[in-house]
């Protein structure tokens, strides 16, 4: 099912949970939304769900107004980021409970509940209440039942937050292969980008309620539209240098340090800048290129075939990725040159990117 | 000290210990002994005394046991006068009161505590303030209603009145209150309206509260005399309490038989409290649920 979200608004008294979004998700993609803590992830989520009802703005299922559908009609799954099984039930009753519901008879009912305890490897523990499981255990309870009717749209609120790295990482391909089984469009709450990065065919970056950029996940990553967007993404963070193009060079804030950088020429003249660079970035040069900084070494990590070194560039700390044979000693300086993937140029103040 | 001298100095605290437990427990029981003789012993006295002769009541000093049970005056009672229609409208009444009451309550307090319209807290603090006014108070208006809706002398205004109670819908509400709102929502997106969230999802995880107030409901409907006195007046409308008194007042004072009627108007609450024990402590205990 194709999901539209149009300009949708959604405000708590004062507090902007979602404001203007606009957000198209495909038929049959596994969509994440990700943001920081409080970004309004869950709030778009209960929008869709039909929980929340929106301050503004539009939702289409294929086309279809839903604004003002209540939940029960809007044929969903989901799983909130508390699980909120019922408790008087078996994990049984609590998988088969949407199908009875739907007055589905009972023996067919439980064999449908049956198959999904099952894929989701809960089917040892039919009888038990949900009190007597785990959380992870509960989690993927709540993955069955939301599955379990066959729902056009699969909500899924950080399913995973409460798993061992383990069996996260088994359950993302578990819901990856599900999800690509059953095609169902599905939305992936997460606040973990390499969760997002890995198991999503588009991702949503949100932040403060607002929509940063919404694109395919190595595109987010390799043309971020803000520096928000750059920030979030990539372990170790991107690198940030402050200051102003001035005739065809970058000046580093706060020093002399200045570098040509005849790709930045297009920035307005003194306008405070940010120039970003990943850590995968960056590199030492050889003798004849240009546009270089020198770095003074702080530390160096050599970590099997990679080595991560800290630096510093005219007061800014730096962090990048070396070649395995060349280990410089702290203390000694050396030039650094940046790849044109992976450097970016945002304005100081609005973050937007220049290039 | 040596080792041996604190060895021993040891076990002789460790004995007062024991023996200064042993004190403290022996009196706990014995003053819980001495509570529930005080408690029981008018039930004992009541049990024993119908199956006992006149002669054998009036006898001083008095005797515990009869020398043979005479079983004889629960029939003599229920040949004196007709309890046997007594009991069957105290069983009618009783029932329809607990569902009636019990349904009025579960939907009250699912209003008051998960839909949303306006003037809702208000509303239900207005229907608080009405637990100030006491019973008897009421009694008159309620008389009124009941004599202008021509159902005195009907058994049908033993329970009409007491459909809607604000006590158990607002320990009911409590309960709902309790029960977290993710679970709602899982409900209505699982494909349940307010309706089948209520009967499937609020109502047996309040099974603990609505047990009380069933039991509670009960005991009350089952015991009461002053309303039914007021409005019934044929002996084919009364109630067991009601019988009671009437028997006890026309029939003259024949202690075994009034002893055996009482038995009979006791006995089905003793069973009831006997069954339900477990969930009435269950439901006090609880008092409120895990998310
Ligand atoms: N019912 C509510 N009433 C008032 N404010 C709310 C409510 N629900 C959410 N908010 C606010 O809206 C904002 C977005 O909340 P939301 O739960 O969508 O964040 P989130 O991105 O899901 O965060 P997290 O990753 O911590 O779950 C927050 O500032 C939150 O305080
Ligand atoms: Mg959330």
């Amino acid at each position: 099912m194709k999901v539209e979200m149009r300009g949708l608004t959604k405000h708590f008294g004062s507090t902007v949970a979602v404001e203007d979004f606009t957000v198209t998700l495909e038929d049959g993609h596994l969509t994440s939304i990700l943001g920081p803590s409080g970004c309004g992830k869950s709030t778009v989520l209960n929008l869709l769900a039909g929980i929340v009802p929106a301050t503004r703005g539009e939702i289409l299922f294929d086309g279809e107004a839903v604004t003002g559908l209540p939940p029960e009609l809007r044929g969903i799954g989901l799983v909130f980021q508390n699980y909120s099984l019922y408790p008087h039930m078996t994990v049984l009753g609590n998988i088969s409970f949407p199908l009875e519901i739907k007055k589905v008879p009972r023996a067919q009912r439980e064999e449908s509940a049956r198959a999904m305890a099952a894929l989701v490897h809960v089917d040892n523990l039919l009888h038990r209440k949900p009190r007597e499981l785990s959380g992870g255990q509960q989690q993927r309870v709540a993955i069955a039942r939301a599955l379990v009717k066959k729902p056009n749209l699969l909500l899924l609120d950080e399913p995973l937050s409460n798993l061992d790295a383990r069996l996260r990482l088994e359950m993302r391909e578990e819901i990856r292969r599900i999800q690509q089984e059953t095609r169902v469009t599905t939305v992936f709450v997460t606040h973990d980008q390499e969760e997002a990065m890995s198991i999503s065919d588009r991702i949503v970056l949100m932040n403060a309620g607002r929509l940063q950029q919404e694109d395919e996940p190595q595109r987010l990553y390799h043309e971020p539209r803000n520096q928000f967007v750059a920030d979030f993404l990539g372990t170790p963070p991107i690198n940030h240098l402050p200051g102003h193009m001035k005739g065809g060079a970058f000046i580093l804030e706060g020093g002399q340090a200045r570098f040509p950088f005849s790709r930045g020429a297009g920035a307005p003249e003194g306008r405070p800048l940010i120039l970003a660079v990943r850590a995968e970035s960056a590199h030492v040069p050889d003798p004849d290129e240009g546009a270089l900084f020198s770095a003074s070494v702080e530390s160096i990590y050599a970590m099997g075939k990679e080595v991560l070194g800290y630096f510093d560039i005219g007061g800014h700390s730096f962090r990048c990725y070396l070649d395995g044979d060349m280990l410089p000693r702290p203390g000694t300086e050396i030039p650094i040159a940046f790849r044109e993937r992976g450097t970016f140029l945002f304005d100081g103040e609005t973050g937007e990117r220049l290039l | 000290m040596t080792a041996k001298e604190s060895a021993g100095l040891c076990a002789e605290i460790a004995r007062a210990n024991r023996l200064r437990a042993l004190l403290a427990r022996g009196a706990t029981y014995f003053f819980l002994a001495l509570g529930a003789v005080v408690m029981l012993f008018p039930f004992f006295w009541m049990f024993t005394s119908a199956f006992k002769t006149p002669q054998e009541v009036a006898t001083f000093p008095p005797r515990w046991l009869p020398a043979a049970p005479r079983f004889e005056n629960f029939a003599t009672v229920f040949e004196k006068a007709p309890f046997g229609i007594y009991f069957l409208n105290s069983a009618l009444i009783t029932a329809a009161s607990v569902a009636g009451t019990g349904l009025v309550t579960i939907l009250a307090a699912f209003a008051f505590s998960r839909l949303k319209f306006p003037g809702r807290n208000l509303l239900f603090t207005l229907l608080l303030s009405l637990m100030m006014i006491p019973f008897e108070m009421l009694v008159i208006t309620n008389y009124e209603t009941i004599a202008a809706w021509r159902l005195i002398d009907n058994r049908l205004s033993l329970f009409i009145p007491f459909l809607g109670s604000i006590f158990y819908t607002y320990i009911l509400r409590n309960f709902f209150l309790s029960i977290p709102d993710g679970l709602y929502w899982s409900a209505r997106v699982d494909g349940a309206g307010n309706w089948t969230y209520l009967w499937k999802v609020m109502v047996p995880i309040a099974r603990p509260a609505l047990t009380t107030i069933v039991l509670l409901n009960a005991i009350t409907s089952w015991n009461s005399f002053m309303w039914p006195m007021l409005v019934i007046n044929s002996t084919a409308n009364r109630t067991l309490p009601l019988g009671l008194y009437v028997f006890m007042t026309e029939g003259g004072i024949n202690f075994e038989l009034l002893m055996a009627a009482s038995t009979v108007v006791v006995l089905p609450i003793i069973l009831l409290f006997l069954i339900a024990r477990k969930q009435i402590v269950g439901g006090v205990a609880r008092g409120g649920m895990k998310g």
